[in-house]
């Protein structure tokens, strides 16, 4: 840890700096204007919020960072990974712990199919034409969107109990919270830790890294790319339903779900960087947190929430004007 | 490559300017002889409501707004307003290479905009559009790299058009509003291009999404019911004034207002193809072919960018405009900016092939009306393809013939190689019977295996989801299948025909000819040898 800090470029440890001194004027602004408790709360709505943004948004930032392509159907992947987990959740016939976990294995197991096919049958005759693959993901999106509205019907799905072994209260800054929230934290923070020790610590990891440095070179030295390809394709989509399906005891499943996380994932990757691991999951936390913050505020002030929407947005075109290629992005 | 309009364009670039009588009369005569085609085209869409009537035998005016002839008036006007829409975004990305995807956000200020001017216009207004003019100029001298004078004019007209449409008092009437509308779609196009476009395509796309849908956000949410209707959307009833009168018999009704629905058509497809001939529009075209190029000649890119990122957004607003009278009947809802009116139009630019004027327009108009007239009609469980397949088997059949085309590669090599396998172990066990017809017997073989398994695939799985999915009744219609259809249309396109279905055909004719040419430079070539020994 210490040697990655003494490592850090200029830009990068300017950055740092950057992420620091505003997660500190956010959590002071809340904590002025919101009280210890409610500030306390809005800072886990926050990490809770940028914990789910992570699952949709790694993936993203993998896929773009070694193949260089912009998965607009990361959202999709979401939306069908909720979708398919409520539907084994609700149709299966057992405790609710075996069927959470049914859901969460049969979920990730249809999405990461579905990516495989994906990759491999359209996506990987398409590298020469890059624009194109941009617009197949995003027309796929819309028809996958279709599609499942046509199969799920359009109304919402309300949540869903939490598994039996989390389905406790514990008390936090006054609140009442189940203990299904503390489990997504849990299980971000596993993802974030796991895919960190698969880049850093494993062969395959290597690989994956250096492809995303020069993926003709890694070929050149016999290494097959393209099954690396479709493999970070399929882990970023298994990634972004796992997500999905954790989402599914905590707000249900709602068609509108896969854009709007999509669009947090693409305002995390562009303030983080693209193709940059740590900056993805440094940029989930910094999005979540000031959503929620701006959420709050507009709430006491305006009564709006939906100005919070608009915070995104115009932290996203501040760091894109302030620095284009990200805060931990390569400089270009 | 040169497509067939551009072709015709140039040579009419290439023409010498003759002032006298004759000169005109022979250039009128050679641009009839050169757009028969288009000038075809729009009589028959003049005619399309009689053209209906006749076939239906319906009225094109009857005293109760019902029949065929006016509901595919109708359709066909709505179509057309998403044919200029398509246009827009075809010029955006088919012709600078420029990747939007929040074209809906234009598609949808259209209505907004003016409804709002029109519900909510207050005199102190003026001042505020001023200071917003002013912002517009700053954030143009920030960021970008124009010089005092195009500023200065950008200033002025931006000052005289608020001065100009803004009224000290009162109301504002229609044309101000769309005017406003207008002028607020170059502000829009101004700051986000201004802003954005100094980004890589894939930022700038990213970002356009974001901000078109946070735009629908706020234009659906609650908390501005007062100025956008939140979900319900706003209306206006008398949307053309009293005043407004082009032809002596104009009165307003939905003839008349299809027939401007046409003469904007024809103006947006003339504005874009003069747009594309003007010399601006070449640059353009440059950029879109090698943009670090075009900027080496000396050429501010980013300054023909944003002036084609405003015109397209011009259009695309008007065309919204137009849509929200059309076919939403006179309201405008938070769906018109929803990320379905991004999609539309590009798909409609892919299928009918980007980077060609007559692409979008023919698959607008073909997909939007046969979408209509499909789900219209109603099909029963029982008629399908000869009568063996219903219409869901024979979709199964479809996507699993996708799969396997996609497939094809990696299913052919498997596929040799046990071929190779089987030839070896044959020639080794026939060592004197030599010839390639275990080999076809083979290929044959495995091709109606293919065509075997699929039917059977598809006879199972499709009778499977025929049976689990609820239809009314037996009967059932094609609004079932369409998105389906639609999606596999488009992946088939963008894997197959890259240049989309005009594309492909002016790629075919024009080799076509180049090798016709070649041919007879051949032919002609010996002769040439013979007479030089």
């Amino acid at each position: 840890m210490l040697t990655y800090f003494a490592n850090l470029s200029p830009q990068h440890r300017r950055s740092w700096g950057l992420v620091v001194a505003y997660v500190a004027l956010l959590l002071a602004v809340s904590y002025v204007d919101f009280g210890y408790n409610t500030a306390g709360q809005t800072a886990f709505r926050g990490i809770l919020l940028g914990m789910l943004v992570f699952m949709v948004a790694s993936g993203l930032s993998l896929i773009f960072g070694l193949l260089d392509v912009l998965n607009f159907a990361q959202g999709a992947f979401l939306l069908i990974g909720a979708y398919v987990g409520y539907d084994v959740y609700t149709s299966l016939d057992a405790g609710t712990t075996v069927r959470f976990l049914a859901a969460i294995v049969s979920g990730v197991v249809f999405v990461g199919v579905l990516g495989a096919i994906m990759e491999t049958g359209l996506i990987r005759p398409l590298y020469d034409r890059p624009v194109f693959q941009i617009v197949l993901t995003f027309g796929l999106a819309a028809v996958l969107l279709d599609l499942v509205e046509r199969y799920y019907g359009p109304d919402p799905k309300q949540p869903l109990d939490p598994p039996g072994f989390l389905d406790n209260n514990f008390t936090l800054f006054d609140q009442s919270l189940s203990y299904y929230r503390l489990f997504i934290i849990f299980l971000g923070l596993t993802m974030m830790v796991g895919v960190f020790l698969l880049l850093n610590r494993t062969r395959i990891g290597i690989i994956i890294r250096a492809g995303v440095q020069d993926s003709e070179m890694v070929q050149a030295l016999g290494i097959n790319v393209r099954l690396i390809f479709t493999l970070v394709f399929v882990l970023g989509a298994a990634l972004a339903a796992l997500g999905g399906i954790a989402l599914v005891p905590y707000q249900g499943a709602t068609l509108e779900m896969g854009n709007q996380f999509l669009i947090l994932a693409i305002v995390v990757i562009v303030i983080g960087g693209m193709g940059s691991y740590e900056g993805t999951a440094i940029a989930s936390i910094v999005v979540g947190l000031t959503r929620a913050v701006a959420e709050q505020l507009s709430l006491e002030h305006f009564d709006a929430p939906v100005l919070a929407e608009t915070s995104i947005l115009l932290l996203m075109i501040v760091v894109l004007l302030v620095q284009p290629s990200g805060l931990f992005g390569r400089e270009e | 490559m040169m497509s067939m309009i551009e072709r015709t364009i140039y040579a009419n670039t290439q023409k010498i300017k003759d002032p006298t009588l004759r000169g005109l009369a022979e250039s009128a005569a050679r641009l009839v002889l050169e757009n028969w085609a288009y000038l075809l085209f729009v009589i028959v869409l003049w005619r399309f409501p009689y053209i209906v009537a006749d076939l239906t035998d319906t009225e094109v005016q009857p005293r109760r707004p019902t029949g065929d002839s006016v509901f595919w008036q109708s359709e066909m006007a709505r179509a057309l307003a998403l044919t200029c829409l398509a246009m827009s975004y075809n010029l955006l990305f088919g012709f600078s290479g420029v990747i939007s995807f929040g074209h809906a956000l234009f598609f949808g200020a259209g209505g907004y905009v003016t409804f709002i001017v029109l519900n909510e216009y207050d005199a102190s207004y003026q001042q505020g559009a001023l200071i917003v003019v002013i912002g517009i100029t700053l954030i143009l001298a920030l960021f970008s790299r124009m010089n005092v004078r195009q500023l200065l004019i950008i200033a002025l007209i931006g000052v005289l058009l608020t001065l100009l449409l803004m009224p000290g008092e009162g109301t504002l009437s229609f044309y101000q509003a769309i005017g406003l509308a207008v002028v607020a779609s170059i502000a829009v196009s101004l700051i986000s291009g201004v802003v954005t476009l100094r980004l890589r395509g894939i930022y700038f796309a990213m970002f356009t999404l974001a901000l078109a849908e946070m735009f629908w956000v706020l234009a659906k949410s609650g908390t501005f019911r007062d100025i956008t209707g939140a979900e319900d959307g706003l209306g206006f009833r008398d949307i053309l004034p009293e005043s407004f009168n082009p032809t002596p018999t104009f009165d307003g009704s939905r003839l008349d207002m299809y027939r401007l629905t046409v003469v904007f058509f024809v103006i947006v497809f003339i504005a874009i193809r003069r747009y594309l001939n003007s010399p601006v529009g070449r640059v353009m075209i440059a950029i879109r072919e090698n943009e670090e190029r075009a900027r080496t000649i000396g050429y501010n890119t980013f300054y023909y960018k944003v002036l084609t990122m405003t015109f397209a957004g011009v259009i695309a607003t008007l065309s919204g405009l137009l849509f929200v009278i059309w076919a939403t009947d006179k309201r405008v809802h938070p769906e018109a900016l929803s990320l379905k009116y991004t999609v539309d139009p590009l798909l409609n630019s892919l299928i009918g092939g980007i980077g060609t004027l007559t692409g979008p327009v023919i698959a607008t108009l073909g997909l939007s009306l046969g979408e209509t007239y499909l789900r219209n009609e109603t099909f029963t469980l029982d008629t399908g393809l000869f009568g063996i397949l219903t219409v869901w088997q024979l979709a199964v059949v479809l996507v699993v013939g996708l799969v396997w085309w996609l497939f094809r590669r990696p299913l052919q090599t498997g596929l040799r190689r046990v071929v190779d396998m089987v030839r070896r172990d044959t020639a080794r066990a026939a060592t004197f019977a030599s010839g390639t017809h275990g080999h076809w017997a083979l290929i044959l073989g495995y091709y109606g295996l293919v065509v075997l398994l699929l039917l059977a695939v598809g006879l199972v799985i499709g009778s499977e989801i025929a049976h689990n999915l609820e239809f009314k009744g037996d009967v059932y219609n094609v609004s079932d299948l369409w998105e389906l259809f639609l999606g596999i249309l488009f992946v088939v396109v963008v894997m197959a025909l890259p240049h989309g279905i005009v594309g492909t055909w002016n790629t075919f004719w024009a080799n076509r000819r180049v090798r016709r040419l070649e041919q007879s430079a051949q032919q002609s070539a010996p002769k040439g040898n013979n007479s030089a020994s």
